[in-house]
């Protein structure tokens, strides 16, 4: 996380965007086959298996050698690999272990959860980081700035299952006013996701606001504001036409890493509220040994870091086409 | 059971968005009173998307609880650990303990079938078949299921390849629920249960609406919801806040602080879950019985139960199932005497040594236990250390490797717990590598008679053996704590796998 | 600028020089609990001052005792990220080829793509349990972001003039590309350090919370908050000092960050 502008890469000769797409495209699949390769090479050095996790500790040796055989978990590791690589690349990322269900379908579910998690969250992010970041850069140094400042900075210390208890022993347990778990999806609804959001929030507005403090900062002190006020631009124009934009592109880039961390699974948040979403999922993948399922979370993960971080750049490219992106 | 209970599986649900009339509905009686609809909400911890409906397959304590929901058993544990009637009206035996004969209660299935002999037959036949995977399977290996048959439409003849009297305890174990004739799937369970099944996915919530036809009569509760928390903060909060009327599990501690809320009350089970400090008698040091007795000597069993259970347990005597009918009250209570403890550990030669204790986070008692014995047996010149394993592995891991862990069990008829996990072929829960053919033989002869005091002396001897040599040391029996509603009624104090523990056929809200 | 003294550097560096102070000197006063002293004491009785937790350990002793490994924890993670990040992005900031550049750059990439909570997990499902593993694991998360913002640094467009100059004044590549860059990125990482003192303490805290962190029995603030969450309900005493102080730490050391940044602006 950067917490100066980015550099304007001068000394790289511009390249058309298709020619940059494509560019882009290759080298995430390059980067997609190694997070696999990494990821089935660690689940895989993990002791024990699916056979021994899923029939518990009653299980004789016999039972447990019967569905290690029935689930292939008595073949070579790299031929599984390529059997799953296979059907990765024919469109089938295989069924889990543990329940037999396709992969893409547990991923489907536990997103819709994960999705309207992180979709309200930034609802909330973005408005309130952009409102504090603005109200607190435009005058550095000032009462309102330090407060601004001091209470995304505290927002931002606080440990998300401390926050969590906090606001549910508050809002769910003393006033009653909020439901205190989703209870694995036995409670829906939009309050259910009201205190989950908002202890996503605290922990990321902060994040987002004092990068926009910065980057507004900044561009108050460019030349060209500072000559376009003194030539009497009224202020709502040049906040809207030139600082704002000036202070977006850094602001981009953070909150790409905002977004990618939300759709990436807020394991701890789903843990205390109960949700069922895929960073919940894919702890169980793991403690299932459930190797097709994890690297069906992993592909996932990484897929949604290089899409978010493409946009990221495409839209900080556009922002300020004077600037190529941070690549 | 608590032996290889997941303690951090989450959950399999479908999308969120399953209809917003549902969620206002639920949200409704998530603020409000959890009255203010008729379904009875209950919180346990989950067993992630592996869980399937099949009664005969009960890994975790929810399991259970939702297989005694939909089903019944021909028998129950009363909290003494005998049996008691259920789906069975009435039994008899032979006398040479070989021919049961059972005599059904007037029951109905969901579907309006009547409950008939050849329901349990195939009950019996489904749980002895390996290919089940049943949990219960042992216990009806010596069922003869082609001489077993029919007397009438409520009479069934159980025959048994070797003698048995006290079968009736077998029919009452966790995972012998009594299933339909011919059934293979349990997408769509169908039982003789007080609730009968409505949705379920597996690591989400399980919906059960009455079962107006029930034998025992309707359940006031019109419908029963299982809702899956895995974190023990996540069901108190949702206890407190009146998302749930029951919470399943809590920890001493919350057990404490609820007390003396207006909300909620606490109902503990005394002697639930034994908490046994295991020695590996086959591999040093503690091969050497001196070194044994110097742990026993050395534990301070009062601070362990005042420390580490919060005063919510009673301390243990080195042996299984205080409470329990059979238990052997005749041993007196071990005292701590660090005096003979340390010239024990002197003279096996000891003295200094590092012995290293595996410990675990599958269960919150667990690794205070293992600080608290550590720091007590360094009094006696033992330097333990523990070390911490991971959850999922924790049973197989010491199952086979190290040479001292600590670990617990639920309740089980004393009985069960000698002919399933003390005799020699038990592997799958053998934690210290004891192993004496006089076990199996006991264990044997007291089924075996039908003298209840020969039995009394078989179980006694066992036992006797048992405390001396097994490497297993028993600190306490913990209470099992779990938190209601204040204005639930109809739910009574039980110890886990007892006839009344999670029974929500009484429960009532207001 | 203004020679009076700045208020939000004397609310910094209060918020976070008591935390560090406890941490630090703490353990040398800290009251020593007897063991099996009983759990759940209220403040004020059987000697203790804050009464005891569900351990029946002192909470004052605990809030003394507890900072070590945080800041400790912090610092060896801190320190380890920039070991390793802070050479890498300097060479992929000297290379000329810009194809080894990018290469690099991706490869780097892989690690912030790789879920870093599958990183703990693994280290702690293969019983690589422990402060080292913990440090390894939170260092290897903050990299990639790391070697970019060195990457940057040291490309900046006035650096490049820089380096112009030195290049025709016959300076050796080590010290044009590396030991210049290198020195005018300090700035910017001492910057960065502060503001990634709250990553790096969130990663352990959640760590802790998903069973891959320490001991639940240790002192650390982190798992004492965790271990006694239940008491928030009710008691909540116990959990107070402890989570004040991480808060105290973080937001003072992001204060004292921000401040110094805002400063290096107007020199």
């Amino acid at each position: 996380m950067t917490t100066t502008a980015p550099a304007p890469g001068t000394v790289d000769r511009p390249r058309t965007l298709p020619r940059r797409l494509v560019g882009r495209v290759a080298v995430a699949a390059g980067q997609l086959v190694a997070v696999s390769v990494i990821v089935f090479a660690l689940t895989a050095a993990l002791p024990g298996d699916t056979a021994e996790v899923v029939l518990g500790q009653q299980a004789t040796p016999e039972q447990v050698a019967a569905l290690r055989a029935q689930l292939g978990l008595d073949r070579p590791v790299l031929l599984r690999f390529a059997d799953w690589v296979g059907g990765v690349l024919t469109g089938d990322p295989g069924r889990s272990l543990v329940t037999g269900v396709p992969v893409a379908d547990e991923l489907a579910g536990r997103l819709a959860s994960t999705a309207s998690v992180a979709g309200l969250a930034l609802l909330v992010i973005v408005p309130v980081a952009l409102a504090a970041g603005v109200t607190a850069g435009r005058r550095p140094g000032s009462v309102t700035d330090r407060v601004i400042t001091a209470v995304a900075t505290a927002g931002q210390a606080i440990p998300e299952f401390a926050s969590g208890l906090v606001l549910v022993a508050v809002f769910a347990v003393t006033l009653g006013w909020l439901p205190a778990t989703a209870g694995g999806g036995s409670f829906t609804g939009p309050a259910v996701l009201v205190l989950p959001v908002v202890v996503l929030a605290l922990n990321q507005v902060g994040r987002l606001a004092r990068q926009i403090r910065i980057g507004v900062v900044e561009t108050e002190r460019a030349e060209y504001v500072v000559h376009l006020r003194r030539l009497g631009m009224g202020e709502r124009t040049l906040l809207l036409r030139h600082v704002l934009p000036g202070a977006l592109p850094p602001t981009v880039q953070q909150l790409a890493r905002v977004v990618d961390g939300l759709l990436g699974g807020v394991v701890v948040v789903e843990a205390l509220f109960a949700l069922p979403g895929v960073g919940a999922g894919f702890v169980e993948a793991v403690q299932g040994r459930d190797l097709p399922l994890v690297q069906g979370y992993a592909l996932l993960f990484a897929t949604t870091t290089v899409v978010v971080n493409l946009l990221a750049d495409l839209v900080s490219d556009r922002l300020a086409p004077h600037r190529e992106a941070l690549r | 059971m608590s032996e290889g209970r997941p303690t951090r599986r989450t959950v399999l649900a479908g999308a969120l968005g399953t209809g917003v009339a549902l969620g206002a509905a639920s949200l409704l009686s998530g603020c409000g009173s959890a009255a203010s609809d008729d379904r009875l909400r209950v919180a346990f911890a989950g067993g992630g998307s592996r869980e399937n409906l099949d009664p005969h397959v009960v890994l975790n304590y929810v399991d259970q609880a939702r297989a005694k929901a939909c089903f019944d058993t021909l028998s129950c544990w009363s909290e003494d650990m005998g049996a008691v009637p259920r789906l069975a009206e009435s039994w008899e035996v032979d006398p040479t303990g070989t021919r049961w004969r059972i005599h059904l209660r007037d029951a109905r299935f969901h579907d309006g079938r009547p409950l008939t002999p050849d329901d349990v037959l195939y009950t019996f036949r489904r749980i002895a078949d390996p290919a089940t995977g049943a949990t219960a399977a042992k216990l009806f290996t010596t069922v003869d299921l082609t001489a077993s048959r029919a007397l009438g439409p409520r009479d069934v003849e159980v025959v048994l390849t070797a003698p048995n009297f006290l079968f009736p305890l077998a029919w009452a174990a966790p995972g012998a629920e009594i299933v339909p004739r011919g059934t293979t799937s349990f997408e769509r369970p169908v039982g003789t249960g007080p609730f009968r099944w409505v949705s379920f996915s597996p690591g989400g919530p399980a919906l059960y609406s009455a079962n107006p036809d029930h034998w025992g009569g309707a359940p006031p509760s019109r419908e029963l919801e299982f809702v899956p928390v895995d974190e023990e903060q996540g069901r108190v909060g949702a206890l407190l806040s009146g998302q749930v009327a029951y919470a399943f599990d809590l920890r001493a501690s919350s057990a404490v602080s609820l007390g003396t809320d207006s909300r909620a009350k606490v109902l503990s089970a005394p002697g639930s879950a034994s908490q046994f400090l295991y020695l590996r008698v086959d591999r040093p040091p503690f091969v050497d019985p001196r070194l044994r007795e110097a742990v026993r000597l050395g534990l301070d069993r009062q601070a362990l139960v005042r420390v580490v259970l919060l005063g919510k347990g009673q301390v243990g005597n080195d042996l299984f199932g205080q409470g329990a009918q059979y238990y052997d009250t005749a041993p007196p209570q071990v005292t701590r005497d660090v005096e003979q403890a340390t010239a024990l550990v002197a003279q096996a030669g000891a003295t200094g040594s590092r012995i290293e204790l595996q410990t675990s986070t599958a269960d919150p008692i667990y690794q205070a236990a293992a600080g608290v014995i550590a720091q007590q047996l360094g009094e006696i010149g033992l330097q333990v250390v523990p070390r911490t394993l991971p959850p999922d592995s924790y049973y197989a891991t010491i199952r086979s490797q190290g040479v001292s862990s600590v670990s617990s069990v639920g309740s089980l008829p004393l009985p069960d717990y000698i002919g399933r996990r003390m005799v020699s072929s038990a592997t799958a829960r053998n934690f210290t590598g004891y192993r004496d053919p006089q076990i199996d033989a006991l264990s044997a002869a007291a089924v075996a008679t039908p003298n209840e005091a020969d039995r009394v002396a078989s179980y006694s001897r066992a036992q006797e053996l048992i405390r001396a040599s097994s490497g297993m040391l028993v600190w306490a029996a913990a209470d099992m704590h779990v938190g209601i509603a204040a204005d639930l009624g109809g739910v009574e104090v039980a110890r886990p796998n007892t006839d009344r523990w999670a029974r929500f056929d009484r429960a009532r809200l207001g | 600028m203004t020679r009076r003294p700045d208020a939000t550097l004397v609310v910094g560096s209060l918020l976070a020089g008591i935390p560090l102070l406890a941490a630090l000197v703490g353990p040398l006063v800290a009251p020593q609990t007897p063991p099996g002293t009983t759990p759940l004491l209220p403040p004020g009785t059987e000697g203790t001052v804050l009464g005891t937790d569900v351990y029946g350990r002192d909470v004052l002793g605990l809030a003394l005792t507890g900072g070590l490994s945080v800041v400790g924890l912090t610092v060896g993670a801190l320190a380890l990220a920039y070991a390793v990040g802070t050479p890498l992005g300097l060479l992929l900031a000297a290379t000329r080829r810009r194809w080894l550049d990018t290469a690099g750059l991706r490869l780097v990439d892989v690690a912030l793509v790789l879920p870093p909570l599958l990183v703990l997990l693994v280290l702690a499902a293969t019983g690589r349990r422990g402060v080292l593993w913990l440090i390894v694991g939170a260092a290897f998360v903050q990299l990639p972001a790391l070697v970019r913002l060195v990457r940057s640094a040291a490309r900046a467009p006035g650096r490049l003039a820089v380096q112009e100059a030195q290049i025709q004044a016959g300076e050796p590549w080590w010290r044009s590309h590396l030991l210049e860059p290198a020195r005018a990125a300090v700035g910017a990482l001492a910057v960065d350090a502060g503001t990634r003192v709250v990553l790096v303490v969130t990663v352990l805290t959640s760590a802790n919370f998903l069973g891959a962190g320490l001991e639940p029995t240790s002192p650390d603030w982190g798992v004492v908050i965790q271990q006694n969450g239940d008491s928030l309900f009710l008691a909540p005493e116990t959990l107070v000092v402890p989570a004040v102080l991480v808060v105290a730490l973080c937001a003072g050391t992001n204060l004292l960050t921000d401040r110094l940044l805002d400063r290096r602006e107007y020199v």
